[in-house]
């Protein structure tokens, strides 16, 4: 099966980008291909100017070491045998920095940077609420001093309260530390906030990509206009809603996915063309968004 | 999806179809008793969707199976519930039965652990009518047919006879909503029922269900803990904290001024597609543990508005009329949008 189909993506240092999908499109496929935890058949994968690709699995950790992971769910993400300080401290013994990176301080200030008190370092995980396991999560993600981190739905299993804590602490973390985020999550909401760039993924592949802005504005692939008229608005209560495309049928299968552009049996601009040639991803005219679609542009 | 303007309260003039009073859940187990509902009162009318909003431990689904009669032995349940003209907190395991299908059916979030995966969803949902006497047995399939048609399920006649594994999410959670709207029951409790399905699903599935509750006027509680859903599907919202209803009334009065802080600060915490922002305010602290209640107002060492008064901390609110809603709190008349803000920090310690 291809999870992934030829997906391009880049990130600065210091800068988001949001990967949003519907399940089964491939977002989190393609997080772990780039940290190594799924083997990818083809491409390339470069991490700070080296190609990581096929790297043996001692070149490959000391990678890892700059782009760490954050999973969904931190209930399943943290031993529950090991205290919250030696999790955190865990990432800087495999590599054996303990001492290097300044051991008990450099665990402290970890502590403090993801707003939790040092103090509770020696209880273990299930003493803590959903959003403080988060700040774990993020904290043992932190300890390497990593460039890049991979966010993984970081926020979807929490409340919407404890949500928006952990945007901010993510937010104020990336500023303090210049890192570059890969923010995986189908939550459009939280994506739009946290995000400088935005790339749109339907069946293995990235059907639109743009700024934040000319994303949420003027999105040009169908697809992505659906995904955004989707979304249940507060202001409906007030203000009603203007008209809501709604998609035919679910997603197909991956595993055998619709001839030409995949997307075009639930398509509201499909023709006979997008049933049988897939339509490459570059730049639509007059605009600064790239999109995958041979008949981009504004809404039906 | 409904339009605003077309939205009315609905039946108020008329007796509840549902009615809750005074209604209190303690689960007993070995350990501490977990207050999970502390003194609930909720009408429900025909012809409305009502929604429940809530973050986790809020109570919110344990008084809706409280309604539909579905808690578990270990449930110490307190106060009163009238389905239709009968207390649900008194019935016996017969009347529980012929209740449910008749006067009450339930969505739950998962529907593949909803339906029985070794039957044909056909011969699931319409089950209950066929156990119920209302429905024999050689007509099953035809009737399946029939309710599978009016969820939009295409190849009806195919499809009854699949099983689950055959469906994709959505369409299994169609064919849930067929099964609960199967005897025309009088109450649907919807539990988070798009939860689990990918957004541009839920679209479809709440459409659907608006459009089934429409047309058979059957009331619709909608658990969720998403506001966007709410603001496009409910008529009246209940905004429930720590066991107890803390805000209730139209969810436009409601949207537009709420009037307890929890809400407002709710509010202004989600982050909008329709709005673009700097930063979050987020809540501080964590949503309240059943067995670790605060005293008095349980929002009061989360709210902005409180500010630690004394009053707060010592008294609980009851519900009282302010504005055009109820809601429970000694201060609401000082709550605005702007006023539930808290201070941006998101680095909140222990």
């Amino acid at each position: 099966m291809r999870a992934v189909d030829g997906v391009s993506l880049r990130v600065a240092r210091g800068e988001t980008l949001g990967l949003v999908g519907e399940s089964g499109c491939g977002k989190t496929t393609t997080g772990r291909a780039i940290m190594g935890l799924v083997a990818s058949t083809g491409g390339s994968i470069r991490f700070d100017g080296q190609e990581i690709r096929g790297l043996s699995r001692n070149d490959m950790r000391g990678v890892r070491r700059r782009m760490q992971y954050v999973f969904q769910d931190p209930y399943s993400s943290l031993n529950p045998m090991l205290s919250v300080g030696d999790a955190i401290a865990e990432p800087l013994r495999i590599h054996g920095l303990y001492d290097e990176m300044g051991g008990d301080r450099w665990i402290a200030q970890l502590f403090d940077m993801v707003g939790l008190s040092s103090s509770v370092a020696h209880r273990r995980p299930r003493e803590f609420s959903g959003g403080q396991k988060q700040r774990i999560g993020i904290a043992r993600a932190l300890s390497l001093k990593p460039g890049l981190l991979i966010l993984d739905e970081p926020v979807a299993s929490l409340d919407v309260s404890i949500q928006a804590q952990i945007v901010n602490l993510l937010q104020d973390l990336q500023r303090e530390l210049s890192l570059a985020y890969l923010f995986i999550a189908h939550d459009l909401s939280v994506v739009k906030h946290i995000s400088d760039r935005v790339a749109v993924m339907y069946l293995g592949r990235i059907v639109e990509e743009a700024g934040k802005s000319d994303l949420y504005a003027a999105p040009t692939h169908p697809y992505t206009q659906a995904l955004l008229s989707a979304v249940p608005v507060v202001d409906a209560a007030t203000q009603g809603r203007g008209p809501r495309i709604v998609l035919q049928g679910e997603i197909p299968n991956p595993s055998a996915p619709p001839s030409g552009c995949h997307f075009h049996p639930r398509c509201f601009r499909a023709t006979e063309r997008c049933s049988v040639e897939a339509p490459a991803f570059g730049l639509v005219a007059g605009t600064r968004t790239e999109a995958a679609c041979h008949h981009p542009g504004p809404g039906p | 999806m409904q339009q605003t303007a077309d939205r009315t309260v609905a039946g108020q003039s008329a007796d509840p179809v549902l009615s809750i009073r005074s209604l209190s859940v303690t689960f007993v187990g070995s350990g501490k008793p977990i207050p999970a509902v502390r003194g609930v009162d909720l009408d429900v009318f025909e012809n409305e969707v009502l929604g429940i909003v809530g973050e986790s431990g809020s109570g919110k689904s344990v008084t809706a199976l409280a309604a539909a009669g579905l808690l578990p032995g270990s449930a110490r349940i307190e106060g009163s519930i009238v389905l239709a003209g009968r207390n649900v907190v008194t019935a016996d395991a017969d009347d529980l039965r012929r209740m449910r299908g008749q006067d009450i059916g339930v969505v739950f979030q998962d529907p593949s652990t909803t339906l029985n995966p070794l039957l044909p969803v056909g011969r699931q949902i319409v089950e209950g009518e066929v156990a119920h006497g209302r429905l024999a047995p050689v007509a099953g399939h035809a009737r399946a047919v029939e309710l599978l048609r009016e969820v939009d399920i295409a190849d009806p006649e195919n499809r009854a006879r699949q099983f689950p594994f055959q469906f994709s999410g959505g369409m299994r959670q169609r064919a849930v909503i067929a099964m609960a709207m199967a005897g025309r029951p009088k109450v649907i409790i919807a539990d988070e029922p798009t939860t689990a399905l990918d957004v541009t699903v839920q679209a479809q599935v709440l459409a659907l269900l608006a459009l089934r509750q429409k047309e058979t006027g059957a009331a619709v509680v909608l658990i969720t803990h998403d506001l966007g859903v709410v603001a496009e599907v409910a008529h009246r919202v209940a905004v429930m904290y720590g066991g107890r209803i803390v805000e209730t009334g139209a969810v436009r009065d409601i949207f537009a001024h709420p009037r307890h802080p929890y809400t407002a600060a709710l509010l202004r915490s989600a982050p909008r597609i329709d709005v673009t922002g700097d930063r979050l305010d987020p809540i501080p602290g964590q949503p309240p543990t059943p067995t670790d209640m605060p005293a008095g107002c349980a929002f009061h060492p989360r709210c902005a508005v409180s500010a630690g008064r004394e009053r707060c901390r010592t008294e609980a609110p009851p519900l009282r009329p302010v504005g055009a809603q109820i809601a429970a709190c000694h201060f609401a008349e000082e709550t605005t949008v702007a006023s539930a803000g808290i201070p941006a920090s998101a680095r909140t310690p222990l």
